[in-house]
């Protein structure tokens, strides 16, 4: 590495829509009194789960936007709705050509092409007025966000299928790190599809129930939907992302390594790059999707990244929310970031009773501390890993 | 954008096994599938056809500019994904066949080239797909311009597509296509510089036949510039339907 960020960047606003609420207010409440939320599965699942589906039915994209319309690009614009004070200070201070848009997801709107195949496969008639591209793709994300916000610098969309959101983050820091941008929204959106809750299942790591990450009693993860998006700025006030490390397991397409070296490395990386030692971490908001092989995975990281004389307090908001897969990365971004600004943990729900091999400190209860920096774990298919540094505000 | 020079390209598809046969418009009608020799036989066996061409791209990029595989940062560009998996496990949940496959399943997202090359060349550093569709290809630039400002001497970027399946299949996709680029932040061994990445008005960008409905195609251009040993700046998009378009200015070394 030739370039080492200490400062990083602020991260000036922030928002999400998740099982726990369609604004950040109610799905932070949610989290702090320790209070997940289930729901049924699409009515067309054919086996038991649970999802941590968006409470709340959201306004159709319409007028000019209505071709993008879709429950993912829903989840955009309502996550939006309260940046929109941001996004024209932004726009004002640094000129829309200066903002870029950098967007993760894994399945996007494939829940539309899924219908849209499903009434095809009935009747044979090649879909009249259905577009892949515009209707059940990313491409529309962009194109939404662009419309609503004005932004008119760079754009693009990472497709690193469960790390997505959490590398909209690293790039967005480099390219202002580049002079490329002065500000970027970063964040991801996924919505829940058939594909990914059989594909989950067909893998053997769909639960029956809601997913317990670091419990005796995890038994695989559940499948959750959102959006989130942050805005990343040059200069201003906010928790600042100090420092991003990304790398590649290069071990298996879905199984992580089980020494833990990826995760280990990225995290490393993200310290390095953020000029901070693991002592000043006192959070970690792990991957935890709850299946074995990653709960021990990344425990195993954690013990050697921190060593036997640190202690952070590692937890899954996976058990609050689901796995929310391209946008797990940015939603438990935001997370991590309520927990450094508010000086508070969330309980990792699901995880009473630990497993006792486990030997990472995963909070039971909600706990009050103050904490200095924190750090977010996503790892994906692909052997895909980021970690995230996010730091309190100078 | 930073100054980003090009050391190497690549390309695949039915009928042209490499750039300068693209460039020189020389199809051997033999050339059917691609090599993908990155890969060994048994990743080979589990790949899709269309990770296949993506990493028989990376291959001739890494390969021509003698660069170590398992060092470099790589860059994954694809409008759709893997279309063709995602219907073939549509079609298996419309039948009612029980279970997919797991292997179609992890097939299935977008940075499954990303990770097959990663596992095939025991590349752990960092490896970043994207998608959309008319700004995808000025996106890896941007993407691998800051990549080069950082961590990374050596980016391999490569973009790839298959022809949407029925029934969403559109004019414009004939085969699969893929095309790469090695690119660097060092001027010396460098075939061309890419420089200004500005949005231009529109020229009137006419698709390569066959991939009009491609929006990886909007990398022709500027391969066949670089190949050519032309200079001049050259768009990044075939579409304009938000008024200018992406463009850099390409320099030969």
């Amino acid at each position: 590495m030739n370039q080492v960020s200490s400062r990083g960047f602020p991260v000036t606003a922030w928002s999400l829509v998740c099982g726990l609420g369609s604004d950040l207010g109610t799905a932070m409440e949610a989290l702090k009194k320790g209070e997940p939320r289930f729901s049924s599965p699409p009515p067309e699942t054919p086996f038991k789960t649970v999802c941590g589906t968006v409470p709340a039915e959201i306004a159709h994209l319409d007028g000019d936007l209505a071709v993008y319309d879709s429950r993912n690009n829903r989840f955009l614009k309502q996550a939006l709705l309260p940046l929109q004070g941001a996004v024209e200070g932004a726009r004002e201070r640094w000129g829309a050509s200066r903002v870029g848009i950098c967007m993760g997801s894994s399945t996007a709107s494939m829940d539309e092409i899924e219908k849209a195949y499903a009434r095809y496969a009935i009747d044979g008639v090649t879909l009249d007025g259905f577009d892949v591209l515009m209707s059940g793709s990313a491409h529309g994300m962009v194109k939404v966000l662009r419309a609503l916000t004005g932004f008119e610098g760079p754009v693009s969309i990472v497709s690193n299928a469960c790390a997505s959101g959490g590398k909209t983050f690293a790039s967005a820091k480099r390219w202002i790190e580049a002079d490329l941008v002065d500000a970027v929204l970063v964040g991801g959106a996924d919505s829940l599809c058939q594909t990914t809750l059989r594909g989950f299942r067909s893998l053997a790591l769909l639960s029956e129930g809601p997913t317990r990450p670091f419990s005796e009693k995890r038994n695989g993860i559940h499948i959750g939907e959102g959006a989130a998006l942050a805005l990343l700025e040059r200069t201003g006030e906010g928790p600042r992302l100090l420092g991003t490390g990304e790398g590649s397991d290069a071990h298996h397409m879905t199984t992580p390594d089980p020494e833990g070296r990826g995760a280990q490395a990225v995290m490393q990386k993200a310290l390095l790059d953020g000029g901070r030692e693991a002592s000043d971490v006192g959070h970690v908001n792990a991957h935890g999707t709850g299946t074995a092989f990653n709960d021990a995975m990344e425990a195993k990281a954690i013990r050697t990244v921190f060593g036997d004389s640190l202690d952070p307090l590692v937890v899954s908001t996976k058990g609050y929310v689901g796995h929310t897969l391209g946008a797990a990365g940015a939603v438990e971004a935001i997370f991590a970031i309520e927990s450094l600004m508010g000086g508070w943990v969330p309980a990792s729900a699901g995880a009473d009773p630990l497993d006792p091999s486990i030997g990472i400190h995963v909070p039971t209860k909600t706990c009050d501390i103050a904490l200095n920096a924190v750090l977010s774990n996503s790892f994906a298919f692909g052997g895909s890993n980021v970690c995230l540094l996010f730091g309190a505000p100078e | 954008m930073s100054d980003v020079y090009v050391r190497s390209v690549g390309f695949w598809a039915p009928g042209f096994a490499n750039a300068r046969a693209w460039c020189q418009g020389e199809a051997d009608a033999n050339e059917e599938a691609p090599g993908a020799s990155l890969l060994r036989r048994s990743l080979r066996r589990r790949a899709t056809a269309q990770t296949r061409s993506a990493v028989e791209v990376l291959g001739q990029v890494v390969g021509d500019a003698n660069w170590d595989g398992s060092q470099i940062a790589t860059i994954w560009g694809t409008a759709h994904g893997e279309h063709a998996t995602s219907i073939a496990m549509f079609e298996w949940m419309t039948k009612g066949e029980g279970k997919l496959s797991p292997t179609q399943f992890h097939n299935s997202v977008h940075n499954t080239a990303g990770g097959y090359a990663s596992i095939a060349e025991k590349n752990t550093t960092t490896s970043t797909t994207l998608t959309g569709a008319g700004e995808l290809v000025v996106s890896g630039l941007v993407e691998a311009s800051s990549l080069l400002r950082a961590d990374f001497e050596e980016v391999a970027l490569v973009f790839f597509d298959e022809p949407l399946q029925r029934p969403f299949a559109v004019p414009g996709m004939e085969s699969t296509l893929a095309i790469g680029f090695g690119l660097t932040s060092r001027a010396d061994g460098a075939i061309a510089g890419l420089k200004q990445l500005e949005r231009i008005e529109p020229r009137g960008i006419r698709p390569a036949a066959g991939f009009s409905g491609m929006h990886v195609a909007a990398a022709l251009p500027l391969l066949e510039k670089i190949v050519g040993g032309q200079s001049g700046r050259v768009s990044l998009q075939i579409d304009s339907e938000s008024g200018p378009i992406w463009s850099t200015l390409v320099e030969p070394m």
